[in-house]
């Protein structure tokens, strides 16, 4: 069946390298495949991606430095991933952020057919709508920090390294101690992976951290400013100023408000 | 469960009054007074009273330990208040007797059998309290063996739980399985190790002691498995003087620690890392200590184990509360340290 149709072209990722030696093996056995590189870690993949263009990835999920989740996060929508890890308890989350399928390790031949079809079937339709990168975050929790493409480097950030958020078209700038990042995000979807507790939507275009801010100030009559503490200011809406006020009655560190 | 075992014997205690109510009643028709039928409300609701204070004798009881160096101020304690509490009861039977209407000498009788069942009945209470308190520091004594005897054997569970950490053996599975292809002679190696490491596993986690010898034979094992997963990027340093490998400790004591070593370590280095093993005897004891290289910037939050707290119960519960475990992060070393007091043949 798979003989006659064009070999797919996949990256295979794991830190660990009889478990790669393993999937390279199982994917030889059940053939129409090509592989055209493999990586031992999450940087590595990222670059190879990149570089050559993967019909599909199979992407470990416990790896050093960046795991599976964010280096599926970087590859974007656009690449079909079937995660393969050790036990399942990933497999919600690998769900939510729409990954082709979920491989337990060690897996057999019949079951690495299926996914294969399955990948075959995903791969020329448009890329299915990812929920929010919220889903990365473990179940319950936020994310720590942010992964994000500058030019050819990966850059982690942690995120209480995070001043402020701007939103810009397609994409969100993150303010990090002057530096400017850019990540391909939307603002909304951003806000629901942040701890409410740290960062706060104070504008239609903005979440801001809340240990930065130095002073709120009247603006208009309906909108506020808050000037942060590098100096920036940014306009603060009346649902963001009601959010602010909620933090701290209960028990934020509330800064000074002129006028 | 202890406030049902307290009713109970409260329930006991007040339902004892009812043959002493009985046996009063009795006892004051003879020595004259009212009538032996008219006189039945009033005595049993003066015992009810008696009752109640004599009960309320057990806070006394509670304060007053009984002791053999204050034996003679225990005594006095206790009979001021039976003499006190009794001639308290005979006085309200006096009152409620309207004892001004009937001659002295008439009343004296009742008034000797109210006093003397008063001061007999507050000292056989004083008694009951005590044998209370004593059967309730016997069973609060019991339960925390038996608490301590559970957070043992919890112990072991999940220490031994943890050696079936799914990743590793899942992990170890998928190696063997890729091992099997391509190098058969490796693969039975590790058959033959993960064999060995599950089977001296689950044989200490049944042990009461073992010594440092073979806690190590267990990391080893361990280590071993580990190293073929990871190949070159995991490196075993060791340091254990032969001086220290007979020293006894909890089984699976440092299985954990070392298993932490490599989970933190070198699965999250790129280019790897090492964990090192070392013993010292120590100030009357056993230090050991597991360090191994971290990437400080890997994870912004590492949870401060509930293994870790697990650990440092099990060495307390085994060494006493002199024993300690603690964990320093300097640098990119990452180091787990314990110290134990020799036990003598554990």
């Amino acid at each position: 069946m798979s003989a006659n149709a064009t070999p797919l072209r996949v990256l295979i990722v794991d830190d660990e390298e009889p478990a790669r030696a393993f999937l390279r093996r199982r994917l030889a056995e059940v053939g129409g495949v090509e592989i055209i590189s493999e990586c031992p870690n999450g940087f590595a993949a990222v670059k190879a991606a990149a570089e050559h263009k993967p019909d599909l990835v199979f992407l470990d999920i416990q790896m050093p430095r960046l795991d599976g989740f964010e280096v599926c996060e970087l590859l974007g929508p656009g690449v079909p991933v079937i995660f393969v890890t050790a036990h399942d308890e990933h497999a919600l989350r690998a769900f939510e952020v729409a990954a082709v399928d979920y491989l337990l390790k060690p897996f057999s031949a019949e079951r690495l057919r299926k996914a294969l079809e399955r990948a075959r079937t995903r791969i020329g339709r448009p890329a299915p709508e990812i929920l929010s990168i919220a889903a990365r975050a473990k179940p319950g929790g936020y994310l720590e920090r942010l992964v994000v493409k500058d030019g050819p480097d990966i850059v982690l950030v942690p995120c209480e390294k995070i001043d402020f958020i701007e939103a810009q078209q397609d994409f969100v700038a993150l303010h990090t101690q002057g530096k400017v990042l850019l990540k391909n995000q939307t603002i909304a979807s951003l806000e629901a992976a942040l701890d409410p507790r740290h960062f706060v939507r104070i504008h239609r275009g903005s979440i801001v951290a809340l240990s930065r801010i130095a002073q709120i100030h009247p603006y208009s009559k309906d909108d506020k400013m808050a000037v942060l503490k590098d100096g920036t200011r940014l306009p603060v809406s009346r649902a963001g100023y009601k959010k602010l006020r909620a933090l701290w009655e209960e028990g934020a560190p509330a800064p000074e408000t002129g006028g | 469960m202890e406030d049902r075992w307290l009713q109970r014997a409260r329930r006991g205690f007040f339902l004892a009054w009812i043959p002493a109510s009985a046996g009063l009643w009795v006892a004051l028709s003879l020595a004259g007074g009212r009538g032996f039928l008219q006189s039945a409300p009033w005595v049993l609701g003066l015992c009810l009273l008696y009752a109640w204070l004599c009960y309320s004798a057990r806070y006394l009881c509670r304060v007053l330990p009984l002791r053999r160096e204050r034996l003679s101020r225990w005594l006095l304690t206790h009979i001021l208040a039976a003499l006190l509490v009794s001639a308290l009861w005979t006085a309200v039977a006096w009152l409620l007797d309207e004892g001004w209407n009937t001659p002295a000498r008439d009343w004296l009788g009742v008034g000797l059998v109210w006093f003397g069942s008063g001061v007999l009945l507050y000292l056989v209470s004083v008694g009951f309290h005590y044998l209370l308190l004593s059967l309730e520091e016997t069973r609060l004594a019991e339960q925390a063996a038996h608490r301590s005897a559970l957070l043992q054997r919890d112990a072991e569970v999940r220490a031994l739980r943890a050696q079936l950490n799914p990743h590793f053996l899942f992990n170890s599975l998928t190696a063997l399985a890729s091992l099997l292809e391509e190098d058969p002679a490796r693969a039975r190696d590790m058959c033959i190790l993960l064999a060995e490491f599950l089977r001296s596993a689950l044989q200490h986690g049944g042990r009461a002691a073992v010594s440092l010898e073979e806690e190590m034979a267990l990391a080893h094992q361990y280590l071993a498995i580990e190293k073929i997963r990871f190949g070159e990027r995991l490196a075993v340093e060791e340091d254990i003087p032969a001086e220290c490998r007979a020293a006894r400790l909890p089984p699976l004591l440092l299985q954990p620690l070392v298993e932490n070593a490599i989970k933190h370590g070198v699965s999250q280095l790129l280019e790897g890392g090492f964990v090192k093993l070392a013993a010292r005897r120590e100030q009357g004891g056993l230090s050991l200590s597991v360090e191994n290289r971290f990437d400080p910037e890997a994870a912004p939050s590492r949870p401060a184990g509930m293994g870790l707290r697990l650990t440092e119960q099990r060495l307390r519960a085994f060494a006493g509360d002199e024993a300690w475990l603690r964990v320093t992060a300097r640098g990119d070393r990452f180091t787990s340290s314990l110290w134990l007091p020799d036990t003598e043949g554990a």
